[in-house]
Parts: C-alpha cells; sequence; structure tokens
C-alpha cells in the first residue's frame, strides 16, 4: 500500500468534505499567480457544485417546487450527510426521499418526499433495462385451455406509485408551467409508470383495482387468480375487466412474456 | 506521415445532438462517447449509441476509473466497461491520470496525483492490471488541475511520460488541459509537448475553458481559444497527424457549430502538416 499517497487522498478528501483548509494546505506547493486558498476553493467550489447539479438534475421539478432558497438548504444538508458511495452521479440521490422524510424543516412537508420519489421512479423508469414487449398477436395463439395457469412478466420499466399527498399533480402543473398551488393530503391515488414502445417515459393514474392486480403479477399470480381477485371490484364482469386491463398493457408495450 | 490508428476529426456526442446525428449524418469522422452514460440497461442512451455506432467509429473516454486511487480497483465498474467494449467495439478506450474516490467515497472530480516515485509504481501497476483485465492498452488523459503538492519528485509531464512507458498505455493529450494547467502552475506548456513522446500519443482533446486571470478552469463550456489553437498547431508540428476531436460539456450549441469549430481544427491541420486532404482513416471496421 503506498502509504504516503493514501494519506494524502484522505487528506484531500477531508478537506472536501469539511472544507477546512488546514487540513491540505500544509501539501499545497505554492505556484502560479493564484494563493493556495484560491487553489483549495476552486476545488471545494467544484465539488459542491456537481452535487448540486446532479440534484437539480435528476430532480429537476423539485427544485422549482421548493424554491431557490429550500433548495439551496437541501443541497446543503444532503451534500454533507451523503458523500457518494456510487460511481453514478444517477444514484446520487438515490436517498434523497428519505433525506426529505427524515430532516427539518423538509419532514414537516410529507409531500416532499413523496414528489421525491415520484421523480426518482421517473429516473429509474429512463434507465431500465431493455426487454422485447409482446404484441396482442402472441396472447392470441395461447391456446385458451392454459390461460387460468397463465401469468405475466412485466417490462423492467414498469414501476408503481402510491400517493397520499397531491404530490404527482403538482409535478404536472409545474411541468405544464403552471403554479401547483398548496399541498393537501387526499384519498390514496395510484399512478403507473413505464417506458412506451417509443422509449419515452409514461405515466397514468390508475384505479385502486388495476393497481392490486398489477402488485399481484409482481407477486407471481396467476390469471385465475388475478379474475378472483378482481371479483372484489368487478363481481360477474371480472374476466372481461382483466382482459381489457390485459389489453392496455400489450398494446403499452407493459408485458414481456406469458409463462 | 501518420499511423494506422489516425481516425481524423471528431465530436464528443452529446445527448442535445443524437437526433441530429442520427438523422443528417454530419461528415464527421468519429464520435468520442462518455463511457459511463452508457452504463445503463437499455432505454433511450443505448439506442441511440447503436444507431450512431452503425455509421461512425466510436472511441469511449470515461471518467471513474480512478486509475490513482489507493482503493482497490473497482471490480463492478471494469465488468460493466469490458462489457461495454464488447457490446460497441470503440477503436480505443480513454481515462484520465487522476484519482477520484478513496474509502469508497467519489468526489466525482478528476483530483490530481503527487508525482513521486511512490505514485508512479502504484499507478503503473493499476495500469497494467486494467490492461490485463480489459485484454488491450488503454489511453490516459493529461488532468487539468488547479494545484499540486509539494512534495513531488517530478514534473506532471515526466510523471505521464514514465506511466506511458512502463504501464506501456498511451496518452490522450488535452492540448487545453495543458494550457489550463501551465496557466495555474506556471510552467511552460511548449516544453511540455516536447517532451513527450510521440509514438505513445493517440488522440488528442481541444475545448474551452474559463479565464479569471489569476486562475484558468477547464469548464468545457467556450469555443476553443486563439491560445489554444496556437498551442495546438505547435503539438501537430511535433506530433504530426493525431486524431483530434472538441469536447463540450456546457453551453452546448446547436451541432453546425460545433461542427463548424471542429472544420476550423481540420483547416488548421492542413495548414501546419502542408497537406491538400486529410489522410483517409485505415484499419476501421464499422457495423453494416
Amino acid at each position: 500500500m503506498p502509504k504516503a499517497l493514501q494519506a494524502l487522498e484522505q487528506a484531500f478528501l477531508d478537506y472536501l468534505l469539511t472544507g477546512d483548509p488546514d487540513i491540505l494546505a500544509p501539501h499545497v506547493a505554492v505556484k502560479g499567480k493564484s494563493s493556495v486558498d484560491t487553489k483549495l476553493q476552486i476545488y471545494n467550489n467544484a465539488y459542491k457544485m456537481r452535487f448540486r447539479e446532479a440534484i437539480d438534475t435528476n430532480h429537476e421539478l423539485l427544485g422549482l417546487y421548493l424554491g431557490d432558497e429550500l433548495f439551496e438548504a437541501m443541497v446543503d444538508g444532503y451534500v454533507v450527510k451523503h458523500p457518494s458511495r456510487y460511481t453514478s452521479l444517477r444514484d446520487y440521490t438515490s436517498h434523497l426521499p428519505d433525506f426529505l422524510r427524515n430532516n427539518a424543516p423538509f419532514s414537516a412537508h410529507p409531500i416532499l418526499a413523496e414528489f421525491a420519489n415520484f421523480e426518482r421512479l421517473l429516473l429509474d423508469v429512463f434507465d431500465a433495462l431493455d426487454a422485447v414487449s409482446i404484441s396482442i398477436e402472441d396472447i392470441r395463439m395461447l391456446p385458451a385451455e392454459n390461460w387460468p395457469e397463465m401469468r405475466l412478466r412485466l417490462h423492467p420499466s414498469v414501476q408503481l406509485f402510491a400517493a397520499e399527498w397531491n404530490s404527482v399533480e403538482s409535478w404536472q402543473c409545474l411541468r405544464a408551467g403552471v403554479s401547483p398551488g398548496a399541498a393537501n393530503s387526499q384519498p390514496e391515488s395510484y399512478w403507473l409508470l413505464w417506458r412506451g414502445l417509443d422509449r419515452l417515459s409514461e405515466f397514468r393514474s390508475m384505479t385502486a383495482d388495476e393497481y392490486a392486480l398489477i402488485q399481484a403479477i409482481v407477486h407471481g399470480d396467476d390469471f385465475a387468480n388475478m379474475c378472483e381477485l378482481l371479483t372484489q371490484w368487478h363481481t360477474e364482469e371480472a374476466p372481461v375487466a382483466f382482459i381489457n386491463y390485459l389489453n392496455n398493457w400489450i398494446s403499452n408495450g407493459m408485458v414481456i412474456a406469458i409463462v | 506521415m501518420h499511423d494506422s490508428h489516425f481516425l481524423g476529426f471528431g465530436l464528443g456526442l452529446r445527448t442535445p445532438h443524437y437526433d441530429y446525428v442520427i438523422q443528417e449524418r454530419p461528415l464527421v469522422d468519429w464520435f468520442e462517447i462518455l463511457t459511463e452514460n452508457y452504463f445503463v440497461g437499455g432505454g433511450k442512451p443505448k439506442y441511440y449509441l447503436h444507431q450512431v455506432r452503425e455509421h461512425y467509429p466510436i472511441v469511449m473516454h470515461g471518467v471513474s476509473l480512478s486509475i490513482g486511487s489507493t482503493d482497490p480497483l473497482n471490480t463492478d465498474y471494469l465488468k460493466q466497461l469490458r462489457a461495454l467494449v464488447a457490446e460497441i467495439e470503440p477503436e480505443w478506450i480513454s481515462d484520465h491520470l487522476c484519482w477520484t474516490t478513496v474509502n469508497h467515497i467519489n468526489s466525482h472530480d478528476l483530483l490530481p496525483l503527487p508525482y513521486t516515485q511512490e505514485a508512479l509504481a502504484h499507478v503503473v501497476s493499476r495500469v497494467q492490471q486494467v490492461q490485463d483485465f480489459l485484454g488491450r492498452q488503454i489511453l490516459l488523459e493529461n488532468p487539468s488541475s488547479y494545484l499540486d503538492f509539494n512534495h513531488a519528485d517530478m514534473s506532471e509531464v515526466e510523471f505521464l511520460s514514465e506511466v506511458a512507458n512502463q504501464a506501456d498505455c498511451f496518452i490522450l493529450l488535452d492540448i487545453n488541459n495543458i494550457y489550463v494547467s501551465s496557466r495555474n502552475h506556471g510552467f511552460c506548456a511548449e516544453q511540455y509537448l516536447e517532451a513527450i513522446d510521440p509514438k505513445r500519443v493517440r488522440q488528442f482533446h481541444l475545448a474551452g475553458h474559463s479565464d479569471y486571470g489569476d486562475y484558468v478552469i477547464d469548464t468545457h463550456d467556450h469555443n476553443v481559444c486563439d491560445d489554444v489553437w496556437s498551442l495546438y498547431r505547435k503539438a501537430l508540428m511535433h506530433f504530426g497527424a493525431v486524431s483530434t476531436m472538441i469536447e463540450r460539456d456546457g453551453n452546448i450549441p446547436v451541432f453546425e457549430e460545433l461542427h463548424a469549430e471542429l472544420a476550423q481544427a481540420r483547416q488548421l491541420f492542413l495548414q501546419t502538416l502542408e497537406l491538400d486532404e486529410v489522410p483517409k482513416p485505415e484499419n476501421l471496421v464499422l457495423h453494416a
């Protein structure tokens, strides 16, 4: 182990984390026109700016929702509390919803964590693995007698989101350039996110029965169980409702296999 | 005049230009991609990359190898890198002579090394390990820096040359970085160029920076300035025909504007080397 190098790198990182110039200044050569303090400050500014940009890029509308002052406070707090252990800055903000949920003054506004979580899922949808979706024709070729025991596999980009606040509606307002209005708690709403056939990230609201169905798919339930589940909402028309949902998921590229 | 690895004149492939490049197929000899941007399972970045790869040679440029770190080499990173290399079949791959991570905390910055014998032995050993793992030689880029250390045994250019010789890797010479660091540390940029063995240099970077008078920051958000063009000309005189590209990461203009700046590099190349036309790249394998 190159001990002197290791000690110097640790001192450099400690300086970046604390901003205390005395940690690194004794190692820095006096050269060029700028002072040692200026040289150090360039790195410290870049350190914070890089993470600020990552948060801003990954959570573009959260920044608008918070406003400049609260956004800067969030950046300051998050950068200190969460040194990056990731290769990609894309992943750096993965703890942001938890940070907002657990740290004042943000924790007094539960919609913030929910808003950040929704934006995190949009990133996950964008970055998800590719997979070939099946078509309606593929399902028509399956023998009808096998249907009750069949199971669906969803596209890796499919995500579910349940909201107790008007977080998604506020996100949509900001996206449209409209003021989002006040934060309100509301009956739980359900959202389906996925990457469409044209590779664009999409989302839409869904009802409680569809939300329960997709949870059942993720759980590995077969078609018979899913139809049974739907009887809570659709009584005699459960199979028809199931077929309608299935058609919708397949035509939107959300299903990659029926097994 | 030039070796078989000369690719001509390239640009960095950036997200705002994906559609333009695919639809218009501009006359660019090759594109450089930012490696880590394609460490994703799928979606638009990969889709566009494969579209571009069908029509252009690609080189891969990384920022996360952290070759100078005292942490163990990141094998997950290297596996992802190797998989992307197999998928894209780049002409070559590069990263920076720097460190980014220590004690598993990532600064996400290209931080300077102390140019000591101890650091040299460490970096040489790691470059050899990386090249063994990947089964190919890599290029290392001279970093831009804003400080250096007071217990150095050698200059940056001596350190870079020794790494290349001892580890048998190549050099990506960033002309703008030489200029930026020469201003920040007060060394002679021309002497830096002349100290490098031309056989080791496989690519040039050109870029813009922000000039604050007493110091200069490598921001990649401006056009290439006159002083860097002048240094590029001197580099051509010393190294001959080297594949050249322009990096732009901030304040990204429309593609045509970058393309025009690249034409400026091509023109300077022809004038400096007294050629009528750019030598044809050799040994290129494009996907059908």
